[in-house]
């Protein structure tokens, strides 16, 4: 596959000249990183799945949503722009997703104005996935896309990607977003999720509760609100962890003569994993009519035990 | 809009209730807090955070409203501890609630409630009160609780007992002037009517067998459940209080049975 890495530095230098930071895919000690970039990255790793998701540029792991000074506010938002450069499609149906819950989260949608979407994949007819009957450009949020090929097809999915491009001096088709129809794949995942007890006691007892699936997933976006004590008292968001055991913690006295009090209402690794599944398939659907999973692996990749969402929900399907 | 942002509000009253638990009478410094029975705020103190509690005053008054607070951890404890005059962070009202109690579906009320649970009775049987309802419906209230000790609103509820059928029955009686048993043993032997609605408030483990020991009475779209659960947002998102497919923080508190059994939620 060539590309004219020109036409590629043509799009990274300008966006640079615009001011914004660039973030990419970069190799570091075997595994891929999403790292800032000062020059054109390597083709290569362009639109590749990375190790972390981008997740955590939309959603930091720690921000103060409030301050509690002589006034309770919101801090300052930062207006430091940043590029996100060389998503896949995947990323961008799971930057979909992410965009649809936060939607009223005024936090989530300051900092998403000041980023720039760059999506890099490869051909794009017939794409599709165990989560997906189909992927189009016009159902998927980004500024500018780069369908890679032997001559490269770019496309504008915003005003500001627009311009971009035509400053790059590059021919592009304008694009415009619109979310997705029932997508009836997602419908018919949900609809199974209850019977498949058998998958569920089976991956329940392998399951070590770790939680790294959920660090590595696209579409995890659940958080905790905590409050700090000390000399700034403060409110932060932070990224939550439904395996975690005080996710579902409330206070209370102990149960029984000897145990912890309280009382939590997930209890063990089999009611955790039902519980992310079900969020998955079940609560993202029910709510947003899109699919909360969107098949990028990596959760399956990040496993120490090898549980394989594609192979279980393969299997759920065929019951 | 930002959904995480408190009002501050003062506490303008506070009195010691049964159960090692607190009522806060509080008032907003700018404005009125609008709610319905069975709504809840996010209660907050700077550095020591937030947590769910049930609004437990009448929904009828939007000038003051009150909260009861049991000692059960570190931030209950600090809130119960407050005085007249302390300031708190009030972040609602949030949930569903029960927007019009004239509209149940039915021609009599039961109430089942018990443990820490039984608050949330409290705005629902006010209104009921206050707005006459009880005179065209039936109203009854089982209570089930540990001990004398822990009855809640016990000076009350000899108040609400002339507008509604007040029966309290108790795990460990210390004296001889209240039935032993729990809950489902006043099910079982006192007259309830066939065109009931059943609200409960209390422990998932007291709907299980109340469900149980009411049989065909207890029709799911007029039985309404309360649900607690860990909550962080309060606006759907953070998943800490999902229920099945719902969000307890949007969705509930109050589900009806029908909702929790279409989406094959266990109690």
């Amino acid at each position: 596959m060539y590309m004219a890495k020109d036409l590629l530095s043509k799009i990274f230098l300008q966006i640079k000249k615009e001011k914004y930071k660039i973030f990419c895919p970069e190799i570091k000690d075997e595994e891929i990183f999403i790292s800032e970039l000062e020059n054109p990255p390597s083709k290569d790793l362009l639109g590749t799945i990375t190790g972390k998701s981008w997740k955590y540029f939309l959603m930091p792991p720690r921000e103060t949503i409030l301050n509690f000074e002589k006034k309770i506010r919101a801090p300052k938002f930062s207006k430091n722009k940043k590029a996100l450069f060389g998503m896949n499609i995947v990323d961008l149906k799971a930057l979909e997703i992410c965009d649809t819950v936060f939607k009223d989260d005024v936090y989530y949608q300051k900092n998403r104005k000041n980023i720039l979407i760059v999506g890099f994949s490869p051909a794009l007819k017939n794409f599709k996935n165990d989560f997906f009957e189909f992927v189009s450009l016009e159902e998927t949020p980004f500024d500018i896309f780069i369908e890679s090929k032997e001559n490269p097809i770019f496309y504008a999915g915003s005003k500001k990607g627009a311009r971009i491009l035509k400053k790059c001096g590059l021919k592009f088709k304008e694009i415009k977003y619109s979310q997705r129809k029932k997508d009836e794949k997602v419908f018919a995942i949900k609809k199974m999720i209850n019977k498949g007890a058998e998958i569920w006691n089976e991956i329940g007892e392998i399951c070590l509760a770790c939680g790294k699936c959920t660090t590595v997933c696209p579409t995890c976006y659940c958080f905790d609100l905590e409050s700090a004590t000390g000399p700034e008292k403060k409110m932060e968001r932070c990224s939550g962890n439904c395996f975690y055991d005080d996710f579902t913690r409330i206070a209370g006295p102990p149960p029984k003569a000897g145990e912890p009090s309280g009382h939590k209402f997930l209890n063990d690794p089999k009611e955790k994993i039902f519980f992310w599944y079900y969020h998955k398939f079940v609560r993202v659907p029910h709510g947003y009519g899109l699919p909360g999973c969107v098949g990028c692996g990596r959760c399956t990749a990040a496993c120490p035990v090898g549980i394989d969402i594609q192979k279980n929900i393969k299997r759920l399907l065929k019951k | 809009m930002n959904n995480y942002l408190p009002k501050t509000a003062k506490v303008i009253d506070a009195y010691s209730e049964a159960d090692n638990s607190s009522v806060l009478t509080l008032k907003l410094k700018w404005g009125r807090l609008k709610f319905c029975a069975g709504q809840f705020a996010m209660l907050g103190l700077p550095g020591w955070g937030e947590a769910p509690f049930d609004i437990c005053s009448s929904p009828l008054n939007s000038k003051f409203f009150q909260f009861c607070i049991r000692r059960v951890g570190g931030l209950s404890q600090k809130l119960a501890d407050l005085k007249k005059g302390d300031e708190v962070l009030v972040r609602g009202p949030l949930g569903n609630g029960f927007n019009d109690l004239a509209k149940l579906g039915a021609k009599n009320i039961l109430f089942l409630g018990g443990g820490c649970g039984f608050v949330t009775v409290r705005p629902i049987i006010k209104e009921i009160i206050e707005r006459e309802l009880h005179k065209e419906k039936g109203v009854q209230l089982f209570y089930g609780a540990r001990s004398e000790e822990n009855i809640l609103f016990r000076k009350e509820q000899e108040e609400w007992a002339k507008s509604a059928d007040v029966k309290i029955i108790l795990e460990n009686p210390k004296t001889n002037k209240f039935r032993r048993g729990i809950i489902t043993d006043l099910i079982k032997t006192a007259k309830i009517p066939e065109d009931v609605a059943v609200i409960m408030c209390g422990p998932p483990i007291m709907y299980r067998f109340c469900i149980a020991a009411l049989g065909k009475k207890c029709r799911p779209e007029a039985t309404y459940l309360l649900m607690e659960r860990r909550m962080h947002c309060g606006v759907g998102v953070c998943q800490h209080c999902a229920l099945g497919p719902y969000y307890v923080c949007k969705d509930g508190p109050v589900f009806t049975l029908k909702m929790l059994n279409e989406a094959n939620v266990q109690l």
